[in-house]
């Protein structure tokens, strides 16, 4: 009988623990587009193409402890690859302080810090060029590290003060296929040098008012990571010295919304004889709520640099302004159509018009 | 007799169960008594509760708890605080899970789990049927 109490009593005790268990421990879902593209550019050819398949899962270990990781299958030009993009794990240390490790997505600014790889999640179809990731064609910051973060928020005046403070492995580039051929490597494994990135950011976010502005900045040392014979340096040697500064301001009304970035980009030639150039890239972003399921959306991107500027000549790019006009349409709460017209107009060469056209959704 | 007997048993069992889901149970949310706040406006308690605000006039840093889904409470909640069905509250919390920014409340099972959690927590912040409430939790807000 009282073996029969105590298993009764251990089974209650299971049982209320059982209970209290938070019923979202482990969240997974998926993010997918697919997209229509057409473009007035001499030999451009129409096409339809599927977005990256995003697959992410975020584990609440303890009350202050979770783990986060990201997948996402893309077409990398000749095929469907696996990458890993985040993958983290953080611990609450006091209310105001929380420790990270893994591979992030860099604070700079506020698109990189809020809007991901799932497209449903932006408004436009398109990210501002120059903050494409790093295996876009006109990527020229490192959108992600690897490395140690922590952050958290204080009180201040009628508002909150949050904080990102991190260090990771310096972006590398390989030289050895010329300008423009390659991408920028945030090196996951490894770090062809001993020189770390470190970086911050800054947001104040009234109560009051819906008003958000931030402050951030980086620096890097951007490593050589080709072939010594082809390179234009031995392994490992810094290629640019760079800093990186920045403001960013969001908007959120009932209706209108806007968002805005600035970045100076500083880099200073370590090889060649280029010397110390600053390079300004930034985007003003307007959004209206016609309807609840209506906002159209414009936006005007800039980025401009000393053509001298070897940081932007090893990577082959052009300086350009571009007119986004997008038209946001959302089905549900989980799925949109998007329809974008973009002007791209660079310095040198030829305008482009873009048509895009997405249909973007989640699994929650 | 017995027949008569076992139809009050289901009368009185079915409006007991009718009493317990009712939509029209007034829900408070209610916090720990030691909360340096008094009351909270319907704006702010959505705030927390979609992890927008972390923090209280006057009360500094909150923690706040659900109720499992399903729930009057919840339903009621959820329907005149947070303005959101169920459906529209997973998509919300997976769009903040995957941009790294929160995680959804912790979920208790009723409000007799809630009301010991609240009280148990310094700064901890709930919500419950007005009938369970007494002089050991803080009633911040009753709902519309």
């Amino acid at each position: 009988m009282k073996t029969l109490q105590k298993l009764s009593v251990g089974a209650a005790a299971l049982m209320s623990t059982l209970v209290i268990t938070p019923v979202n421990a482990v969240e997974f879902g998926m993010f997918g587009d697919v997209n229509y593209w057409d473009s007035d550019a001499k030999d451009a050819t129409n096409a339809f193409s599927i977005g990256p398949l995003d697959l992410y899962a975020m584990e609440t270990i303890d009350d202050r402890t979770r783990g986060f990781v990201e997948i996402v299958f893309e077409n990398d030009g000749s095929g469907f690859v696996l990458d890993i993009e985040r993958l983290w794990i953080k611990r609450e240390i006091t209310d105001d302080i929380t420790v990270g490790m893994g591979r992030f997505h860099t604070p700079l600014g506020y698109w990189n810090t809020n809007y991901h790889h799932g497209a449903l999640l932006q408004d436009t179809i398109s990210r501002p060029t120059f903050l494409e990731y790093e295996d876009g064609a006109s990527a020229i910051l490192p959108m992600h590290f690897v490395g140690l973060e922590t952050n958290g928020s204080v009180e201040m005046g009628a508002g909150e003060l949050s904080y990102m403070v991190y260090v990771g492995n310096g972006p590398s580039y390989d030289t050895s296929n010329g300008p423009g051929g390659g991408e920028i490597d945030v090196n996951n494994v490894a770090d062809p040098n001993r020189a770390k990135s470190p970086g911050f950011r800054l947001t104040y976010a009234s109560e009051a008012w819906p008003v958000q502005v931030g402050m951030f900045g980086m620096l890097n040392d951007v490593a050589e990571s080709g072939d010594a014979t082809a390179a234009v340096a031995s392994y490992g040697a810094t290629l640019v010295k760079q800093s990186i500064l920045g403001l960013d301001f969001k908007y959120s009304g009932e209706q209108f919304d806007a968002i805005a970035e600035y970045y100076s980009l500083k880099n200073d030639d370590k090889v060649g004889t280029a010397g110390s150039h600053t390079g300004v890239a930034y985007y003003l972003q307007f959004g209206y709520q016609l309807t609840e399921v209506i906002k159209p959306v414009y936006r005007y991107e800039s980025l401009s640099f000393d053509d001298a500027d070897a940081y932007f000549t090893i990577l082959d790019t052009m300086q350009e302004t571009r007119h986004v006009f997008a038209l946001r349409y959302d089905l549900s709460e989980t799925n949109a159509l998007k329809f974008e017209m973009s002007r791209l107009e660079p310095k040198v060469g030829d305008s482009e018009t873009q048509y895009g056209f997405q249909w973007a959704f989640m699994l929650p | 007799m017995k027949e008569t007997r076992r139809i009050l048993g289901w009368v009185t069992g079915l409006t007991l169960m009718l009493c317990s889901a009712s939509p029209w149970a007034e829900v408070v949310v209610i916090g720990h008594p030691g909360i340096g706040a008094d009351s909270l406006t319907s704006k702010q308690v959505a705030k927390l509760w979609l992890g927008k605000s972390k923090r209280i006039p006057g009360g500094g840093k909150v923690k706040v708890v659900d109720q499992k889904p399903g729930s009057a409470a919840r339903d009621e909640f959820n329907k005149k605080v947070l303005k959101k069905s169920d459906s529209q509250l997973k998509s919300y919390w997976a769009k903040v899970v995957f941009t790294g920014k929160g995680v959804p409340p912790k979920a208790l099972p009723d409000d007799k789990a809630v009301k010991e959690w609240v009280m148990s927590t310094p700064d901890g912040l709930g919500y419950v049927d007005s009938g369970s409430v007494d002089d050991k939790v803080k009633v911040l807000l009753r709902l519309p």
